[in-house]
């Protein structure tokens, strides 16, 4: 009997002690991967931050993302309070999108000129910072990110995934409720910056729509000193 | 579940694990645990990027191609020990039965073992996934030449490994 390569792979591929585990504990662990990814943030103190001086707070928002409408990324439903999943520390859900305001944290190496009324940076690292409400509606555990604003640099690959939107000349690439309590958008850093790939992960709780999102994180400034992570 | 695009991740893993755990036993020659690492990390970095490869034309193909680039990436980047290629195969009674026995897997994950990692993948996407040789080279990030030249060294090796375990073998 002859035997073809094709057929020795393909009984050497089988183990049939080999137990094939649940499809939702795949997805368990690889939530809780990206969670460990997006927030290990481990030993991170909390950000001497900076406000720029004469940021104010701006009086009008750049946006309410509650009657405009924008396309969302996949055809998903806006990550507004009534389709998005509480986060569970929210002690009461906000009852309007915070709004984005001419109003600067400094973070170095991040700067956000733009930033969520009543939000401060929580905590820092080099590849990444932490944005938390000023309401306490959030863990004080800078490792913890739900319900915040994670603003993380990248290299390794460049922004993918999601609907790519324009905006001043970038690709924005969002992903509207990227797994349960988040929304993604990733873009190339400005020229000059370090890093593939700046991520912006945005909690439902904050109720902005793509739009709003993407004016944040196109306003954010990163210098040379960021570390970004290998992904 | 809590939304359309975990249900979505869940229905794929559902119908592709398989698959992939029986490639990636092949590119680790066996070894389980390194198998299972590669199949996670490549479901993670699927996960990752789900809102693309949802909408692929080809999401079996470009889950192939993210499982095959995780175990290559795990041999550059020293997740593991680096297998060294060895000369000699531990002690294996001739084959002679029909190819279910799992003597025949043992021969054969043992002569994948003795090769080197790139060689594996190039045997794997060639011979297990009938790839050509455009697509194998695109895979793996290198020249047609360098697949072909890999191939050709790989189904050398093979065939000098296999044939004494085997009553005929066909490796072209």
């Amino acid at each position: 009997m002859n035997t073809t390569l094709k057929q020795l792979l393909e009984i050497a591929g089988e183990d049939p002690a080999a137990r094939t585990g649940s499809a939702a504990h795949d997805l368990a662990l690889v939530r809780a991967r990206l969670h460990r990814r997006r927030t290990t943030i481990a030993g991170a103190t909390t950000a001497a931050v900076v406000v720029a001086a004469g940021g104010a707070w701006g009086v009008a928002a750049l946006t309410s993302g509650t009657t405009t409408h924008h396309p969302q990324a996949d055809g998903a439903p806006s990550p507004g309070i009534a389709h998005s999943p509480t986060p569970k520390r929210s002690a009461t859900p906000r009852p309007r999108p915070a709004a984005l305001v001419d109003h600067t944290l400094t973070a170095s190496p991040y700067t956000f000129p733009k930033s969520p009324k009543g939000w401060h940076v929580q905590a820092v690292r080099a590849w990444g910072a932490v944005i938390a409400p000023d309401d306490g509606s959030t863990s004080k555990d800078p490792s913890d990110f739900e319900g915040k604003i994670l603003v993380s640099a990248s290299k390794g690959h460049g922004p993918s995934g999601g609907k790519v939107i324009r905006s001043h000349g970038r690709s924005f690439h969002v992903t509207m409720n990227a797994g349960a309590h988040m929304s993604l958008i990733e873009v190339a850093p400005k020229p000059g910056e370090p890093g593939d790939d700046l991520i912006g992960q945005f909690p439902p709780s904050l109720g902005w729509d793509a739009r709003t999102m993407i004016t944040f994180l196109d306003a954010v400034t990163v210098n040379g000193s960021a570390a970004p992570v290998t992904d | 579940m809590s939304t359309t695009y975990d249900q979505e991740f869940v229905d794929f893993v559902t119908a592709e694990r398989p698959a992939l755990e029986r490639a990636a036993r092949l590119l680790t020659a066996g070894d389980p645990d390194r198998a299972e690492d590669v199949v996670q990390t490549a479901l993670y970095r699927l996960y990752r990027r789900w809102s693309r490869v949802r909408t692929a034309d080809h999401v079996r193909g470009y889950a192939r191609t993210t499982l095959v680039r995780t175990y290559v990436d795990s041999t550059r980047v020293g997740f593991w020990r680096r297998e060294r290629p060895t000369a000699d195969l531990p002690d294996q009674p001739v084959v002679d039965r029909a190819p279910t026995d799992p003597d025949t897997r043992a021969v054969v994950l043992g002569a994948l073992r003795s090769l080197g990692a790139r060689q594996r993948a190039v045997v794997v996407l060639r011979h297990w996934y009938d790839l050509d040789v455009t697509t194998t080279a695109q895979i793996l990030g290198c020249s047609e030449g360098t697949v072909k030249s890999q191939t050709a060294r790989a189904l050398t090796h093979l065939r000098d490994t296999l044939e004494p375990h085997l009553d005929a073998l066909e490796i072209h």
